[in-house]
């Protein structure tokens, strides 16, 4: 893991980073934030014409547990409906019920 | 679906340079603005940002169905142990059946989809030492995050 950290690149300075079909989304990275590409599918699925497109996220390298992912970024940034997702477990993150869903990042 | 503007908004919009221009429905009363699509594309992002959060409301439950699948994996997990051969493919369950073992997550979703079973029908576990069962929520760094269980 540390020899992977090792390799990506911090971002050198506040960058806008443009997604979408068209380049019609953005978001702003801070300077030295750890930007990665994800995809997100359902479980098991090795057809990679059935994936999201990538959309980019910040890597918390302090993060032991799997990915976080709002609501709002699976139905719009990835168009997945969550109810696609099987519910695994559930946790509460500061105070709010959160589901654990399973999917292949 | 695209309207098109009325002669007397066209004018509007020109004479404004592209807008903002407020119209109001005549019937609800309620107002609102006309920009180029341009403009429009400006803001969307933060109009998205700042649209309002879902209502709190309590997490969806974990499926009988899925409890159960992850009751008999935990069950059955020890034994599954014992193999070496076995150590570090998956296993997948539906309900108290256990379905097989692979290699890959996608060589049994394939199986449990031919067996005519739905997404979330069955549960599919890695064999492989774990400290809590899958039903309880997984353990989090507390570092960033307010995290209770």
């Amino acid at each position: 893991m540390t020899r992977i950290l090792n390799r990506l690149p911090l971002l050198p300075r506040q960058e806008t980073v443009s997604f979408g079909k068209q380049d019609e989304r953005t978001v702003v990275f801070s300077r030295d934030s750890l930007l990665v590409w994800l995809s997100v599918g359902l479980r098991g699925e090795d057809d990679p014409r059935r994936l999201s497109p990538p959309f980019p996220a910040v890597l918390d390298s302090g993060n032991t547990c799997e990915a976080y992912l709002h609501e709002h970024h699976l139905v719009h940034w990835a168009g997945i409906r969550p109810a696609l997702l099987a519910v695994l477990t559930s946790k509460r993150i500061n105070e709010v019920p959160v589901p654990f869903r399973e999917a292949d990042v | 679906m695209t309207l098109e503007l009325t002669e007397q908004q066209r004018q509007q919009v020109t004479e404004h340079g592209g807008g903002p221009v407020e119209v109001v429905d005549p019937v609800s009363r309620r107002g609102y603005v006309l920009i180029a699509k341009e403009q429009y594309e400006r803001v969307r992002a933060v109009l998205e940002a700042a649209a309002p959060a879902p209502p709190a409301e309590a997490a969806p439950a974990v499926s009988p169905l899925m409890l159960r699948s992850q009751q008999a994996y935990w069950r059955e997990l020890p034994e599954l142990l014992k193999d070496g051969k076995l150590h570090r493919q998956r296993v997948c369950y539906h309900g108290d059946q256990r379905i097989g073992t692979a290699r890959t997550d996608a060589e049994l979703v394939r199986r449990c989809l031919r067996l005519g079973l739905q997404r979330g029908d069955f549960y599919i576990g890695w064999i492989e030492e774990r400290p809590t069962p899958p039903w309880e929520p997984p353990d989090v760094e507390e570092s960033l995050f307010d995290v209770t269980d």
